[in-house]
């Protein structure tokens, strides 16, 4: 191959490489994005529950605080009546290496702005199809969602 | 001649006269003797009432002995479901007592915690703030964490007046690692692992949340190449490195793109791929760590090695933890390599295209506590 060849074909790679922009991701973009989840909701308009807004089934969607390294998923059906069924995947009491479900069933009532399961409580707002439940341990937001 | 016919007329008469009162006379007297039975004829095989009385007991005993196995058969399922309604008033019963203690639990927590926060309380009178330089720390009680827990390092803006230690800079502990009761959530039951700032966990790294890449510079143009298909673990406690680091980060060489198909199918040549489908660090320990229990970061250099292409070599990786809003980590940190060191040879067109043989490598990644750790 001649030089000029060569000269011509580097020159051709050249050229096409250099509609390649650079793509170098700047340090402050490296971390992806983990969602604005928590920011979406804390902009909704939240307003007290009442009793009828509550039957239904939940499926979580949001869970912040301390509990958020321990509770994966928490899913809750609230009864006409009273009555509830909830399960939650979590890390094992018995086992911290291992997640497992837990189930619980029980009565709910609403004292005020709480939600009363059996004996826990936690501060409970709504907004459409979303409750928020606000316990020491941690925040949770919940979604309505029809069975299939 | 007259006479004697007549006579013999009335003898014959007579005769049959007296003829007939001897019949019925006759007929009278057997009457009253004889006894006339109309039957079959006799067979050999006629039945025996005594046989059929045997039959009528055979069938009861029969009738018997089914009402007797009918009568075990509902006695065991009676007690079959007696014993399952036993077991289960046993789980209720149980599960009753579970939560009972978990409330005892929690209120011996809240004890303690309220002990701790007179404790802190009395601390300050004693010691009165002076400066930040003192080691003291004033508590941010919109942080301090209800159940008591956030006396420990997870929220360390709680309290944590330090008068006797003889560094400022160097964290303090808070809280001891004792044994820690059962926590609950909406009565869940909850494990009293989760993120702990001092205490050894394990760590799982969200691959679907990190992101490992290479920045690289070429005569055209500079260029960075990553990926998300990431996996690994390790273990530490955060709040006290010298305890040691441990664990494995795990890249899909082949899913390293860099936006141009053909620059990335090069790039899965000269990793050999194929061979060799991972790079790998594997972390040994946190040297030169500096701890801000505070804000909950560490700063250090992760010791370990890195594995591209097939090739180990020992590294000394700058790294940052830090703990995000949902108690995930946040670990980054970037490291200056050269391909040649792990036989690589940098990429050239010609002789006019050359990429540098030194590379700077990221790491931005998300891991989640997934409990304490079961070994040291």
């Amino acid at each position: 191959m001649s030089h000029s060849n060569v000269a011509l074909l580097a020159l051709v790679i050249v050229a096409s490489c250099g509609c390649y922009p650079s793509n170098v991701i700047d340090t402050q973009d490296r971390q992806v994005d983990p969602g604005s989840a928590a920011e979406v909701f804390a902009a909704l308009e939240w307003a007290a529950a009442t009793t009828e807004d509550l039957p239904g089934t939940y499926a979580s969607v949001l869970i912040e605080g301390d509990i958020v390294s321990l509770v994966v998923e928490a899913r809750y059906i609230f009864h006409v009546g009273g009555t509830y069924s909830g399960a939650a995947l979590v890390l094992s009491p018995a086992n911290p290496e291992r997640l497992e479900y837990q189930t619980l069933n029980g009565t709910w009532s609403l004292d005020g702005d709480q939600l009363v399961l059996d004996d826990e409580r936690a501060v409970i707002r709504r907004s459409g199809d979303f409750l928020r439940l606000e316990h020491a341990e941690g925040r949770i937001v919940l979604e309505r969602y029809e069975l299939p | 001649m007259a006479l004697p016919a007549k006579f013999l007329q009335w003898i014959g008469v007579a005769a049959i006269v007296g003829l007939c009162a001897a019949a019925v006379a006759g007929l009278t007297i057997v009457k009253q003797r004889i006894q006339v039975t109309i039957s079959d004829e006799a067979s050999p095989d006629a039945v025996d009432p005594v046989g059929l009385l045997r039959d009528d007991v055979s069938t009861l005993r029969s009738d018997f002995d089914r009402f007797g196995q009918n009568l075990g058969r509902e006695l065991d399922r009676l007690a079959t479901h007696l014993d399952e309604s036993a077991t289960g008033n046993q789980r209720v019963v149980s599960e009753r007592l579970d939560r009972i203690e978990q409330r005892l639990l929690r209120l011996v927590e809240r004890h303690a915690e309220l002990a701790g926060r007179l404790d802190g309380i009395s601390s300050l009178r004693v010691a009165p703030v002076t400066d930040g330089s003192s080691g003291l720390a004033v508590s941010d009680p919109a942080h301090a964490r209800p159940d008591g827990s956030g006396a420990d390092a997870v929220s360390p803006s709680a309290v944590s007046p330090n008068p006797e230690s003889p560094n400022p800079e160097s964290p303090r502990p808070v809280s001891p690692a004792a044994e820690k009761p059962k926590r609950g959530f909406l009565g869940f039951s909850l494990s009293t692992g989760g993120f702990q700032f001092d205490e050894r966990q394990r760590f799982e790294l969200i691959g679907k949340l990190s992101r490992v890449g290479f920045d690289s510079k070429s005569t055209l143009h500079d260029f960075t190449g990553a990926t998300s298909a990431i996996r690994g673990h390790f273990e530490a406690a955060l709040g006290k490195p010298e305890g040691g680091y441990r664990g494995t980060i795990t890249v899909e060489s082949a899913k390293l793109v860099t936006g141009v198909d053909g620059r990335d199918a090069e790039m899965r040549t000269l990793l050999r791929v194929e061979q060799h489908p991972q790079i790998t660090f594997a972390v040994e320990a946190i040297d030169d760590a500096t701890v801000d229990a505070e804000a909950m970061t560490v700063s250090g250099v992760a010791r370990g090695t890195l594995s591209i292409a097939g090739k180990t070599q020992a590294v000394r990786w700058p790294v940052r933890i830090a703990v995000d809003s949902s108690r995930r980590l946040e670990i980054s940190g970037e490291l200056l390599i050269k391909l040649s060191d792990f036989g690589i040879k940098a990429p050239n067109q010609l002789g006019v295209i050359t990429v540098e043989d030194e590379i700077k490598m990221w790491v931005a990644l998300r891991a989640r506590a997934t409990g304490l750790a079961r070994s040291q």
